[in-house]
C-alpha cells in the first residue's frame, strides 16, 4: 500500500535524500554510506544527527577488532516518513508533468 | 546539484542511489554453498533422532548468526526486511521449499518413512537455497530500480 503524501523539508535536502534512499534497501556502516554519497565524515556526521533528533534514523555502535563502526538504519518512522515523501515527490512531479499530445484539451 | 531540488531532481536522486546500492550489492559464490549447507543441515537434521535434531538445529542457527557477523564485517551493508515484491516472493518460495523438505525428512523420523528421505531433502535443500541466494539478489535489484512505496 502507498504511504499518503507528505513533504519532509527534513529529508528533501539531497545528502539526506540519498542517505533515507540507501537506507531504504539496506542497513548500512556509516564508512559505506559516507562513499556511497560521496561526503566527509564531518558532513555525514551532520546529516545523520538531523535524521536521528527527528527519530528517523537510528545509529548502533559495534566494537570490532579495537575499532568502533557505527551502523545506520532506518526507524519506523524514518521508512514511513521517506515513502510519505517519495509520494509526494510523485505527485508533485506528476502534477508539472506534459501533457502527451492527443490527451490535453480538444475542442 | 541545489539544495531544493525540484521533484524529478529528487526522484531522479533517490532512484540513482538505490541502483547503484543494487549494482554494489555483490558477494562471493562460496557464500551460496555455505548458506544453502547450513539450510540443508536444518532440514537433514529431522530425520535425526533427539536430542541430536535440535543439537544441529542449535549449531545451525549459531552459524547462521556467525555468517551474518561475517557479512557485516566484510561488506558493511545488511538488507533490512524482507521486500515484499519480487524479492520477498522467492523469500517466500524458499519458506516453502523447506517447510516441505523438513517434512519429507520428518516423515522419516515420525512414520519411519526411507532412511535416505532426510539425505535426498538435505541435498536437494542445498541446492535450492543456494540457487535461491542468487535469484533473490537479481529480484532484489530488480526492486531496487523503482521507487520505495
Amino acid at each position: 500500500m502507498s504511504a499518503a503524501p507528505v513533504f519532509d523539508a527534513l529529508i528533501h535536502a539531497p545528502g539526506r535524500l540519498q542517505i533515507c534512499a540507501i537506507l531504504s534497501s539496506v542497513d548500512a556502516e556509516f564508512a559505506m554510506l559516507r562513499d556511497a554519497i560521496k561526503v566527509s565524515d564531518s558532513v555525514m556526521s551532520k546529516h545523520l544527527k538531523q535524521l536521528e533528533e527527528a527519530g528517523y534514523v537510528k545509529l548502533t555502535k559495534a566494537a570490532e577488532n579495537g575499532r568502533q563502526r557505527t551502523w545506520v538504519s532506518l526507524t519506523s518512522a524514518g521508512r514511513k516518513a521517506f515513502a510519505a515523501h517519495v509520494a509526494e515527490l510523485q505527485r508533485l512531479a506528476e502534477m508539472t508533468a506534459p501533457v502527451p499530445l492527443g490527451q490535453g484539451f480538444s475542442g | 546539484m541545489t539544495q531544493d531540488p525540484s521533484p524529478e531532481e529528487a526522484l531522479a536522486l533517490i532512484k540513482a542511489a538505490r541502483e547503484d546500492i543494487g549494482r554494489d550489492l555483490d558477494y562471493p559464490i562460496g557464500w551460496d554453498f555455505a548458506y544453502g549447507a547450513v539450510l540443508a543441515a536444518i532440514v537433514a537434521s529431522q530425520g535425526l533422532p533427539s536430542p541430536w535434531n535440535t543439537t544441529v538445529f542449535i549449531f545451525c542457527m549459531l552459524g547462521v548468526v556467525l555468517m551474518v557477523q561475517w557479512w557485516k564485517k566484510r561488506f558493511g551493508w545488511w538488507v533490512n526486511g524482507y521486500s515484499p515484491r519480487r524479492a520477498g516472493r522467492v523469500a517466500w518460495f524458499l519458506v516453502a521449499f523447506m517447510l516441505v523438505m523438513m517434512g519429507l525428512a520428518l516423515w522419516t523420523r515420525l512414520y519411519d518413512g526411507p532412511v535416505w528421505m532426510p539425505w535426498a531433502a538435505g541435498v536437494a535443500t542445498w541446492i535450492v537455497a543456494g540457487l535461491s541466494g542468487r535469484w533473490w539478489m537479481q529480484a532484489y535489484r530488480k526492486d531496487l530500480t523503482e521507487l520505495p512505496q
